[in-house]
């Protein structure tokens, strides 16, 4: 086996430029990123619509909505009752308010049982709270085991979709990073590149000391958690080491296993277009048979890290998010820019809303600006969150809060000034239009204003009288 | 109704990838599972279950346990017919390891254990067990350019036997 080069911090390449704007132009000139998140993100999209066609998407997704829903509004109660219930089942469960404390935990946990190597699956929320960082620094031997999520730890980078991390990557790009980094001979067959991935990393399942996973789901009323995995790696991160280590959000539990049924339509349709994914693994606790102690231990780590704060707010909806990534694959910014350009954990229309919630409108208010308003993500969301809607409202918050351009705030007052009065609308609106008209056929305009559409040639109100 | 089940289960298990027999005799399960070996596999088998009990593995083809095996068989529960998805309920380490590991997994299924949906099956617990897994065709992964690989870290292949029984 060759050795393996420790990656470099994965936040380096994404933060190459400071704001959004200078992101997505890096990005828009990147025909071969750009080629290979269309081809993946249309790929995904046909698939999703062919398998919803043989479903009631509007009724499916209205019944997960209402299920999520009650349980956003009575998060703590939920928390409790999918505690007590594990921890009867001899799990061992630790809720923590922030990432600080839920890494310190896990850290705590690793190192209470000697473990020292470890093998992670695909989870949203260790990328939140960024958990690999957090054990590579402290010295712990991690492996993404995810095929995408390996790729991108090997290049350095953060994934750039939530179910998809290496989308932004082509076969030789990937090929030549094997070559480079693993020494493995090249090639750009994803057939063989996915061979010596298994086979590095069934090495590194079989001599893991402890497993990671996220978790799809929780069920409330057992202490279950769920997993969806299409390549086996969660099923081998639970199974072989001794030890495994789950951590989830406290928004992903739902009442019982009855509720599943609707989720297992859901997520693995809007996510891949599958009927169902390879793998569904419902583990609900470890032997209470001492014969059969050598199985391993458990730990749930639920990590809040604002989500009760949010679940009080107008933005509860996006707390009934399940992941699945379709919002990404449809929305025209995401598409165009790719995941990078969010500079964050969370991208596409999704990603704007939870990113602001999250980490602050300080840090990522500009990525309001990172949508057209068309209201695509809306209609394929499975839980029917409103995000064109709550991506508005971030809009007028990050407005209120005096986030945007002087210019654009002048412009926006001097806007709401014309429309209160029909006179200085009338007379603005004239002014508006002789100025475009005398300006439009110059070609010694700057390029900005040369790209503008020709105009009407008369005001709005005209045409409307006119046609009366 | 059960024989409508079998070939819905049947037909959604082939369309995910896995091959599906059916057979109504231990003597024919014998001989497709010696059909579907070839000669560099190193077999497992539980032998836990009747049927299990009824298919004798060539000593020389034998593996000792599941880790150094290349193709395991053994019965599982349950299957859902509406994806044709078999499931297993064993919770210790070696049953789990069983349906992952090798690179041909070679699930035996009684006609009776098949379910329509999720939620019929979900109804005959009564308690939940500590460890299911609901496995649908083989391993995959589509992280490269969407192009479908089969095996990337359990079973490339799935050949399920169905056992019609009484």
């Amino acid at each position: 086996m060759p050795e393996q080069k420790p990656p470099s911090d994965r936040r380096t390449v994404a933060t190459r430029t400071d704001t959004f704007r200078a992101r997505a132009c890096v990005a828009l000139n990147d025909p071969v990123m750009r080629g290979a998140l269309l081809k993946a993100t249309r790929t995904a999209l046909a698939k999703r619509q062919e398998t919803l066609s043989r479903l009631d998407f509007d009724r499916l997704r209205q019944h997960a909505r209402s299920i999520r829903l009650a349980v956003v509004d009575r998060l703590s109660h939920y928390v409790r009752l999918f505690s007590s219930q594990a921890v009867s089942r001899g799990v061992h469960v630790h809720e923590c308010d922030t990432s600080e404390s839920a890494n310190r935990t896990i850290l705590q946990i690793l190192r209470g049982y000697g473990a020292a190597r470890i093998v992670k699956s695909k989870s949203m929320v260790t990328e939140e709270i960024g958990l690999y960082e957090r054990l590579r620094d402290a010295s712990f031997e991690v492996f993404e085991t995810d095929l995408g999520e390996y790729i991108v730890s090997l290049a350095g980078e953060r994934p750039s979709h939530i179910t998809a991390p290496a989308i932004h990557k082509t076969r030789s790009q990937v090929g030549r990073l094997f070559h480079d980094v693993l020494g493995a001979p090249y090639s750009d067959n994803p057939h063989e590149l996915a061979a010596m991935a298994r086979q590095l990393l069934r090495v590194a399942f079989l001599e893991a000391h402890a497993g990671i996973t996220g978790a799809n789901f929780g069920l409330a009323d057992s202490g279950g958690i769920v997993l969806f995995t299409n390549e086996g790696n969660g099923r081998m991160c639970t199974v072989l080491p001794p030890l495994h280590i789950a951590v989830m959000s406290p928004e992903k539990i739902i009442p019982s296993i009855e509720d599943l049924d609707v989720f297992m339509k859901l997520l693995p349709a809007s996510a891949t277009g599958q009927d169902l994914t390879t793998y569904l693994s419902i583990i609900a606790g470890v032997g209470r048979d001492p014969a059969a102690h050598a199985d391993g231990d458990m730990h749930i780590v639920v990590v809040d890290n604002g989500r009760s704060r949010i679940a009080h707010t107008d933005y509860r909806d996006i707390l009934t998010c399940i992941r699945c990534g379709a919002c990404m694959n449809v929305c025209p910014v995401y598409t165009s820019v790719g995941g990078h350009a969010y500079n964050s954990t969370y991208v596409g229309p999704m990603g704007i809303v939870l990113s602001i919630l999250l980490f602050g409108m300080d840090a990522h208010h500009e990525l309001t600006e990172a949508c057209t308003l068309c209201g695509a993500c809306d209609e394929v969301c499975p839980v029917a969150i409103p995000l064109s809607r709550l991506i508005g409202r971030l809009r007028s918050e990050r407005i209120n809060q005096g986030l945007i351009p002087t210019s654009e705030r002048l412009g926006m007052k001097f806007l709401g000034r014309a429309f209160q009065s029909p006179m200085a609308y009338r007379f603005s609106q004239g002014a508006t239009t002789s100025l475009l008209n005398q300006l439009a056929p110059r070609h010694s305009l700057p390029v900005i204003l040369r790209r503008l559409p020709k105009p009407l040639g008369l005001p709005l109100h005209r045409i409307f009288r006119d046609e009366k | 109704m059960r024989n409508e089940l079998t070939a819905l289960f049947v037909q959604n298990a082939s369309r995910s990838g896995a091959q599906c027999i059916v057979v109504d005799s231990t003597v024919q399960l014998q001989a497709e599972v010696e059909g579907l070996l070839d000669g560099q596999d190193a077999v497992f088998c539980p032998g836990h279950t009747p049927l299990e009990q009824s298919i004798v593995i060539p000593a020389s083809r034998k593996a000792a346990d599941v880790l150094s095996s290349s193709t395991t068989v053994e019965e599982v529960p349950y299957g859902v017919a509406q994806t044709g998805t078999i499931v297993c309920t064993g919770a210790t380490r070696s049953q789990l390891l069983t349906s992952l590991l090798p690179e041909h997994h070679i699930p035996l299924l009684r006609a009776s254990g098949i379910h329509e949906t999720f939620l019929d099956l979900v109804k005959t617990f009564k308690e939940l067990p500590r460890n299911i897994t609901f496995i649908t065709g083989p391993s995959r992964t589509a992280d490269i350019e969407k192009t479908l690989v089969l095996g990337m870290h359990g079973p490339r292949r799935v050949t399920i036997l169905v056992f019609l029984d009484a």
